[in-house]
């Protein structure tokens, strides 16, 4: 009896490299995988559950998409609001993971200050920036106009370029904090001998960072590049809560799209096309680049 | 470095850069903390009032009481903790399976969990609103607590899987040698080496599902509605008063603070680990 205990707890501790990582896969499975596969099986059909009509469409879903307008024009929107959010935000992050690495003081502090705009919820976020650019009662029109820089209360998200930008702003204050700690997490593998010896040789703190940091940390960067564009290619919270697509659909993305037509629109084979196609666009995305990197996923 | 009389300029450039920034970017932070505080006339003054006098400690009190925040935070509590919980259950073994053991299928099943990153979360409001609805479990808990697995289990795994790999091996075959299984190496040996990491991604979890706001919009409507969509509905019911407005903000802050004030040491770690390893 004891014998046949044994080996079973023997038995059990031999395939524990299956036992540990077989439920977690198979959950993974039953919540990603088959609502992933669902939504391709969705997106071939037209369901409207007001009229309750729900009937197989083939790929018109798809061929309609390609002729819609409004896609490629919400297309444009997200590529804009992605960019911007790449170019402010991962610039800052660079400059703050270099200012973090250059032996300051206070530094864990720092990095608290730093990290708390990612732990706050999205909505907390999108409200704050909204009453500092409120346009009668917010911080930055009273400051403006008491300096002189605007002669009366500017409506921010009543025009579209500065409601983009704001927009932008607040996604890549939302995503600073970790491409800041990505980064920073790569200059501390340097070794510091390297510093020391660029040192003595004369190297100013300039010459460090540009030659020996940011080659350095160069995986960091690309890793930090690519979760930058994809967290904001495919954000919806942001976009939601801060601009609603306002004012008119200036501020339209993929995402509010999406959801707009599975949930307003009643068009749910439409939006399952429509993500389909942005999971497809973000995947091609990412293979891509770390082809071209030279590196496996 | 250079010491004495001499100001080191760059280093001053560094630290006005950092404060500067830091400044910009918790500024909405303070200044919804400041509204918080102010009465209603207090609110809508020019040039703004900075300090409130006196502190009116009223409005935390008030929105409380508009809407009902204590059910909405309890949904929260449940379904974050619930999700922090069986992340963590499921994702340490398997993280630590993925790192220590080469077998067949491993390569398959780590990349399609990582891959399961790729997936857009908007994509899935589609599938979840046919499946929650066909099954009567739209507006509950659990189908937000299974909609939330979905983002965090990927990269709780991906964390610690970081983790587990800057842990030198030879721990694990010193243990076996001592007469360790496997099973026992990972419980009593390496698991207490990682509690930083375990701890980190357990608050990262938590702490976004706490933030969560899309699924929380489309799954729920009454019953399991978080405090996310409640403060969005606060927001956007047209004329809220800003002072009760900034209390409601401040409120949803909360865990955040105390998380990042309490276990700044484990989450800087935890995540610095975690996200070497990329």
């Amino acid at each position: 009896m004891k014998k046949a205990v044994n080996r079973m707890i023997s038995f059990i501790d031999n395939k524990f490299c299956y036992i540990s990582t077989l439920p977690a896969f198979i959950v993974i499975l039953l919540v990603v995988g088959f609502p992933t596969i669902f939504n391709i099986y969705i997106s071939f059909f037209v369901r409207n559950i007001l009229q309750r009509a729900i009937y197989f469409n083939g790929i018109e879903n798809y061929t309609n998409l390609f002729q819609d307008p409004l896609f490629w024009r919400y297309l444009a929107h997200t590529a804009i609001y992605t960019g911007g959010s790449i170019g402010i935000g991962f610039t800052l992050s660079l400059c703050l993971a270099l200012a973090l690495n250059s032996g300051i003081k206070f530094r864990s502090a720092f990095i608290v200050a730093i990290l708390l705009p990612w732990m706050t919820p999205f909505v907390a976020g999108c409200i704050m920036w909204r009453w500092v650019v409120h346009d009668v009662y917010g911080i930055l029109n009273i400051a403006l106009v008491q300096i002189k820089i605007l002669e009366k209360n500017f409506f921010w998200l009543g025009n579209p370029v500065t409601a983009m930008l704001l927009l932008l702003w607040v996604d890549a204050w939302y995503r600073i904090p970790l491409s800041t700690l990505i980064l920073f997490a790569g200059t501390q593998r340097i070794p510091v001998e390297l510093y020391d010896a660029a040192r003595v040789d004369g190297a100013g703190r300039w010459y460090c960072a540009k030659h020996i940091t940011i080659p350095l940390i160069k995986p960091e960067i690309l890793i930090a590049l690519v979760i930058h564009s994809m967290f904001s290619f495919r954000e919806f919270g942001i976009p939601f809560l801060f601009t609603g697509g306002g004012p008119g659909d200036s501020t339209e993305t993929l995402a509010l799209y999406i959801y707009k037509n599975a949930n307003l629109f009643l068009r749910q084979g439409y939006a399952a096309a429509l993500s389909v196609v942005m999971f497809i666009m973000i995947t091609a995305f990412v293979i891509g680049y770390f082809k071209a990197i030279g590196r496996k996923v | 470095m250079r010491k004495g009389k001499k100001i080191d300029w760059t280093k001053a450039g560094i630290y006005a850069f950092l404060i500067f920034f830091i400044f910009i970017s918790l500024f909405p932070v303070f200044w919804m903390l400041d509204t918080s505080f102010k009465s209603d006339e207090e609110v809508f003054k020019v040039p703004p009032v900075i300090i409130p006098s006196p502190v009116k400690l009223e409005n935390y009190r008030i929105f409380l009481l508009q809407r009902p925040f204590p059910k909405y935070t309890i949904n929260s509590l449940i379904a974050s903790l619930s999700v922090a919980a069986l992340c963590i259950g499921l994702g340490t073994p398997a993280a630590y399976g993925f790192s220590r053991f080469k077998f067949r299928g491993r390569g398959f099943m780590f990349g399609s969990i990582l891959a399961s990153r790729l997936v857009p979360p908007i994509s899935f409001i589609v599938p979840f609103t046919i499946i929650f609805s066909s099954f009567k479990m739209m507006d509950t808990l659990t189908a937000l607590i299974i909609a939330y697995i979905f983002f965090n289990l990927p990269f709780v795994i991906w964390i610690l899987s970081g983790f587990f790999e800057s842990i030198p091996q030879e721990l694990d075959d010193a243990a076996k040698i001592d007469g360790c299984g496997n099973i026992s190496a990972f419980w009593k040996v390496i698991l207490p080496l990682t509690k930083p990491g375990v701890v980190a991604s357990a608050i990262l979890a938590f702490l976004m599902c706490w933030n969560e706001f899309m699924f929380a919009l489309v799954l729920t409507r009454v019953n399991a509605k978080t405090l996310s969509v409640g403060l969005y509905d606060f927001f956007a019911d047209g004329f809220v008063k800003w002072n009760w407005l900034a209390a409601a903000t401040m409120y949803t802050l909360i865990p955040a603070i105390v998380f990042v004030l309490l276990f700044q040491k484990h989450l800087i770690k935890g995540i610095l680990a975690g996200a070497v390893k990329g």
